[in-house]
């Protein structure tokens, strides 16, 4: 035997046959999102991941009704499904979650970004001092970069360089936001993510888990990170000691999710006092929202993120 | 449609549809994927081999109005697509080679047999094979792990690497001497 026949022999145990159930899922929710992100008009790159949210609903049923009729005869792929519930672990949402994420186009640096967010229980700590929120929903913009955002408040349109806006209020600078400028330099494996995001605020164990948790639950939810980050802080979550899912999550918008949920401890010490989750769809795998509740399960916050959007400028609806 | 129930046509034919219907592009991923996750399971192990697979053919997908269409057999593209991710992950699959070289337990194949002693996995020649794998340059890797495993004629690797026939030939030549002189007494 020939070393090239030795080699062909090597790790033939491997079976051959069908893909794995999940590679299929995965790859299912990359081409649904890609395909809507194509239909919806938004630039797709060749090599970058994607844009997890701007998708209308409408189009997703649509995406879902072309690929039953394209997959109906024979195919192994099918509609897309709530996940296997009886398997779903941290890891696996992470997974998931980073898949949607990176599977769609991103966006140039200083593209704008519309979002309407649910309002009725948060202040947004980009536009912390804005309390105007007469429908119980927010219109803000934010580039994909994050350095400047946009809100109507009273019916006036105001813009504002992200970090501007706090020294002109003479506030300091949101921890998130500051942590968010070094984002580039930040390491790609989860487990060196978490712990360089937990040395930010924390200082016990579960203060840096906290910490590592809230930051990347704030990235996620108000601003608007790349495809790759995003799917880098998806895969991050599941390296967050404590982390559990929560298969029943409720968003404040009433919108059922599947939750990846972190006790909080108490500012004064470690005892629970709380607890955050970061919810996302659990089909398509986007974010939903934040959701944070104490102990006795009143909701302390929740940004529900409705829609969002890229758009021609500030102040420009979809 | 065909006897098996999927579409009539060549890999060219499905990527030319999907440019106008990009639902057809799945199409592409149950003819093929079942064959290039063996591949990248073999270069990488289960725990990657998924997200290898579904990122491998979503990029083709995004990729799939550059595809000349006069190459009707889409499994090079595919395969160096799916080289390029899996050199991501290099140090991955160095680390289980060595892993196989020193200790004669596979961790890519323990998942699927209890049975591994009668394997050349655990043979001195798999371990030796081993070690010649993680020492070699990762182009000599790829292209021989794309004639072995992936099964593709010198014409196809060079299509999928995008280098030329004479550069697989030199490429797998070294790669195989490398493999020999590892081997030793073994081969024969």
């Amino acid at each position: 035997m020939n070393d090239m026949e030795l080699l062909i022999r090597l790790r033939d145990e491997v079976p051959a046959g069908a893909v794995s159930p999940r590679a299929e899922e995965l790859f299912r929710a990359g081409l649904t999102t890609t395909i809507e992100a194509e239909r919806a008009g938004f630039p797709v790159p060749r090599n970058r991941s994607g844009w997890p949210w701007a998708l209308r609903p409408a189009w997703r049923l649509a995406v879902a009704a072309g690929l039953a009729v394209a997959l109906g005869a024979g195919l192994v792929l099918g509609l897309p499904g709530r996940p296997s519930e009886a398997t779903l672990t941290v890891q696996l949402l992470a997974d998931r979650a980073a898949a949607a994420a990176g599977s769609g186009p991103s966006l140039p640096p200083g593209q704008w970004i519309y979002r309407k967010v649910s309002c009725g229980n948060y202040f947004d700590p980009l536009f912390w001092d804005v309390i105007a929120c007469p429908s119980g929903t927010l219109d803000t913009w934010i580039t994909a970069d994050g350095t400047k955002v946009a809100v109507v408040d009273g019916g006036k349109l105001y813009v504002n360089s992200a970090a501007g806006y706090f020294r002109a209020l003479h506030q300091p600078l949101w921890p998130p936001l500051a942590a968010y400028a070094a984002r580039a330099s930040l390491p790609a494996d989860p487990g060196l993510l978490v712990a360089r995001l937990g040395g930010y605020t924390g200082n016990t164990a579960a203060d840096r888990a906290y910490s590592a948790f809230w930051i990347i639950s704030q990235w996620l939810a108000f601003l608007v990170p790349s495809p790759s980050l995003t799917a880098e802080l998806y895969r991050a979550l599941a390296d967050v000691p404590g982390v559990k899912i929560d298969k029943n999550a409720v968003d404040t918008a009433g919108r059922h999710g599947v939750g990846f949920t972190l006790a909080y401890p108490h500012e004064h010490g470690d005892a629970t006092h709380g607890w955050l989750a970061v919810i996302v769809n659990p089909r398509t795998y986007q974010l939903l929202g934040l959701k944070a509740w104490d102990s006795t399960g009143r909701t302390i916050m929740g940004p529900a993120v409705l829609r969002q959007q890229p758009v021609s400028g500030p102040g420009i609806r979809p | 449609m065909g006897a098996q129930g999927l579409p009539v046509g060549t890999d060219a034919d499905v990527i030319e549809l999907s440019r106008r219907e990009p639902e057809e592009f799945a199409v592409l991923f149950r003819r093929h994927a079942p064959q290039i996750q063996r591949y990248v399971l073999r270069r990488l192990g289960a725990d990657a081999a998924d997200d290898v697979v579904a990122e491998t053919f979503l990029l083709a997908f995004r990729q799939r109005d550059r595809y000349d269409l006069a190459r009707v057999d889409a499994r090079p593209w595919l395969y160096g697509i799916a080289t390029n991710l899996i050199g991501r992950r290099r140090r991955a699959e160095i680390r289980q080679y060595r892993a196989l070289a020193r200790t004669g337990r596979d961790p890519v194949t323990e998942p699927f047999t209890d049975r591994v002693d009668d394997r050349v996995s655990a043979s001195a020649a798999g371990r030796r094979l081993a070690a010649a794998l993680a020492r070699l340059p990762a182009t000599h890797r790829d292209t021989l792990l794309l004639v072995a495993w992936g099964d593709l004629s010198y014409e196809e690797v060079a299509a999928a690497l995008g280098v030329p026939v004479g550069t697989v030939r030199s490429r797998l030549s070294r790669a195989r001497a490398a493999m020999r002189r590892t081997l030793g007494e073994v081969t024969g």
